[in-house]
């Protein structure tokens, strides 16, 4: 009965609201970020670009981070900027994110940004050797895919510490992207073809034709590929790929 | 007197030993007195070839000592004449071709074909150390009437005469017609000679496709026509000429590239909304060479709707797009890439697709029916125990939304009490669509349900969505915690996202 009536309230009682769907946001060539809205294969680009112009950026529909030569800003999940911090770095940077906000790694220095702060993380990398492809912050570890000697490999560090505590290869070693996607699923890049494991270890992956040079968060399911394209991950289903509208500027 | 009889002597045996007579191709006619009358008219301009066959009636071989000398004016031997001195035979001829080119109109014209020749003994030959030197000569009067103006070409009877004829520009590989006239602006009348001695020319790709019958007798005024082809085999400029006896024009023709076929839009003829669509254009028939058109993109929205902005090819976002056909291709390069990917967008109605390619257009058209509301994406949320959220994503192409339908249920998976509970939602989708103008049907619904008691006791609903084109239903949404995440203030509780 209790609940009855908590269920009979809910018309006149209950809040609606309607809106736009939002996709996310993507970079576009020149390091403009516009708003992408619309449903699966529907883009509507909000053509009003970002003020900045990124040298990195990613959004997953939670925390966004767009980095320029001089500033970081932190996105919130309506793709407001609710923080703007001095850069350490100029130039482009790899951003990944976790349960303790997201990380930047740039210039061979990785980063934290949590709780409006951002903080170096001391992590023992040879910037000779190998080369950061993403991030994947846990709790107490961070994984850092990165590619030495031809082969790409995940390593867990130790975030207190620094020391690396783990290694493993990954079987598409020459994937030159990469992107984790939360529960042990990546996505990558393989000459031209786009690659996702699925929760079963399995492969998924697309001739795309092109070579793609990046992988970014552009929403909470959705990943951008390139400047030109947009894959969809939903668990339960099979990743999408879809073209991405792209303004005359953008080609 | 001696002499005088001599000579008169000379003269007898002359026309005695050597016969002159007019010869057709066929028939061998002795012409009396060595007077060859031709009675005209000759044309101005239009040579005339009169032939003349020697015939060797002396009994005994003879030696033609040398061809005939200057004749007349207007008169030539012409080239190909069997080449002297030599033996012509007992009763043997041999035949000789004279030009007659009138210069000017005149009432007669004369010429003297004089042939010298001696008898072969048996000591001498006709040609070599011992030529015979009692030489004798036997003339021929050759006596023409009747010299007229000349007949002109024109493209039209009785037109002004033309010295240069332009043919349409022609396809490779096809065939053009540009009728010409020969007509007579004289007042007397002419007769254009057998087209094997004075024939009609053309050269390299124009022929003559029709002509009429030579000798050709033209009275004042009359006209005969001439067709003349031009069959180009290349995409070139062709210079040729048209001749007939002195009568010429200059003939010019253009070939031109074959057209291309008509493209055609190869594309669905029946969409749906929200897709990514490919459209390819291609050729029946290979390009001919390269050339480059616009494809264009129309919607119609089906009546009570707008346009919907999202309706684009992708590469440009735009709604017209070039593409290019490479010599050789059959399949066009939109972009980069042989097809154009566009987004159908989220309303009805009809798409069309425009080519302009080379001053000819093609049209192909889709049609997005109206459907049942789309879902594209589902998010069921227990934010806090005192709240549910259920945000749907999707699209209504008929804009017409009318009802939703929720049924909630407990852990054990039966309805909750009242069941189905329903919401007139006609207005509120209606003010979104109007409020969003072009941005089609597409929407993002948020319903919150304030909860008294714990939410952990609901565990999934089902959701019912109505449109003018039927009930969309979602069974099962299941409710997931929501964690809020730390890496930015949570501006409210119940709105934090959920990941």
């Amino acid at each position: 009965m209790k609940r009855l009536c908590l269920f009979l309230a809910l018309g006149p009682a209950c809040a609606w609201s309607i809106d736009i769907p939002r996709i996310g946001f993507a970079r576009d060539a020149q390091g403009h970020v516009v708003a992408i809205n619309g449903i699966a294969g529907n883009f509507l680009v909000d053509e009003t670009p970002s003020a900045a112009t990124a040298t990195a950026f990613s959004w997953n529909g939670v925390t966004g981070v767009l980095k320029t030569d001089a500033a970081v800003e932190l996105w919130d999940a309506s793709g407001v900027v609710v923080a703007t911090i001095d850069s350490p770095t100029a130039g482009d940077a790899i951003i990944g994110f976790g349960e303790q906000g997201a990380w930047v790694y740039s210039k061979s220095i990785l980063y934290r940004v949590s709780e409006l702060r951002i903080q170096q993380i001391p992590v023992s990398l040879s910037s000779t050797e190998e080369v950061v492809l993403a991030l994947a912050g846990g709790r107490e570890t961070i994984d850092i895919a990165l590619r030495r000697a031809g082969a790409v490999y995940i390593a867990t560090f130790d975030i207190g510490s620094g020391s690396r505590v783990a290694e493993v290869p990954i079987a598409r070693r020459a994937s030159t992207v990469l992107l984790f996607l939360g529960g042990g699923r990546m996505a990558g890049v393989d000459g031209l073809a786009l690659w996702v494991t699925r929760a079963d270890g399995s492969e998924w992956s697309v001739d795309t034709g092109v070579a793609l040079g990046s992988l970014a968060w552009m929403g909470r399911e959705w990943i951008q590929a390139g400047s030109g394209l947009a894959l969809r991950i939903r668990a339960g289903a099979e990743p999408a790929l879809y073209g991405l509208p792209r303004t005359a500027a953008a080609e | 007197m001696k002499r005088l009889s001599l000579l008169a002597s000379i003269a007898f045996a002359a026309w005695g030993q050597l016969q002159f007579n007019s010869f057709d191709g066929v028939t061998e006619t002795p012409i009396p007195n060595s007077v060859y009358n031709l009675p005209g008219p000759f044309s101005v301009g239009v040579n005339q070839v009169i032939r003349i066959r020697v015939r060797n009636r002396s009994g005994q071989l003879q030696c033609l000592v040398r061809n005939p000398a200057s004749m007349g004016t207007g008169f030539s031997l012409e080239p190909a004449n069997p080449s002297l001195p030599a033996a012509l035979a007992a009763d043997a001829a041999i035949d000789f071709k004279v030009n007659f080119l009138p210069p000017s109109v005149a009432r007669s014209a004369s010429a003297n074909f004089e042939i010298q020749y001696a008898p072969l003994t048996a000591t001498a030959t006709c040609n070599g150390p011992n030529t015979p030197v009692n030489i004798m000569r036997a003339d021929l009067i050759i006596q023409v009437s009747g010299i007229t103006a000349n007949a002109t070409v024109s493209l039209t009877p009785n037109g002004t005469a033309i010295t240069q004829i332009m043919f349409p520009a022609t396809q490779v590989g096809k065939k053009s017609t540009v009728r010409i006239y020969l007509n007579n602006p004289s007042s007397t009348t002419l007769t254009l000679p057998n087209p094997p001695d004075t024939p009609l020319e053309t050269k390299g790709v124009f022929t003559i496709l029709t002509q009429p019958v030579f000798p050709l007798t033209l009275n004042p005024t009359e006209s005969a026509a001439v067709d003349l082809q031009f069959a180009p085999t290349l995409a070139a400029v062709y210079l040729g000429g048209f001749n007939l006896g002195s009568l010429s024009a200059a003939l010019t023709g253009n070939g031109i590239a074959p057209p291309f076929a008509t493209p055609v839009i190869s594309v669905d003829s029946a969409l749906t909304s929200g897709l990514q669509a490919r459209l390819a254009i291609t050729l029946p028939t290979a390009a001919p060479s390269q050339a480059t058109g616009t494809l264009t993109l129309a919607f119609q929205p089906t009546a009570g709707t707008v346009d919907d902005a999202a309706i684009k090819f992708l590469t440009p976002n735009s709604r017209r797009v070039s593409f290019t056909f490479n010599t050789g291709d059959t399949t066009a390069t939109i972009g980069t890439a042989k097809e154009a990917l566009f987004q159908t967008g989220t309303t009805a109605g009809v798409l069309t697709f425009s080519i302009d390619f080379l001053s000819a257009a093609t049209q192909a058209k889709s049609t997005i029916a109206p459907h049942a509301i789309a879902i594209d994406g589902t998010i069921a949320n227990r934010p806090n125990d005192s709240q549910l959220t259920i945000q749907l994503t999707g699209y209504d192409n008929s804009k017409s939304a009318t009802r939703l339908g929720f049924i909630f249920y407990d852990t054990a998976g039966v309805a909750v009490p009242p069941g189905r509970i329903s919401y007139d939602a006609t207005r509120d989708f209606s003010q979104f669509f109007t409020a969003q103008n072009t941005a089609g049907g597409m929407f993002s619904l948020l319903a919150q349900f304030p909860v008294k008691g714990s939410t952990a006791n609901i565990a999934a609903a089902d959701v019912e969505l109505t449109n003018s084109a039927g009930t969309t239903t979602l069974t099962k949404l299941r409710f997931s915690p929501c964690t809020p995440v730390v890496i930015t203030p949570c501006p409210n509780v119940n709105g934090c996202p959920c990941r």
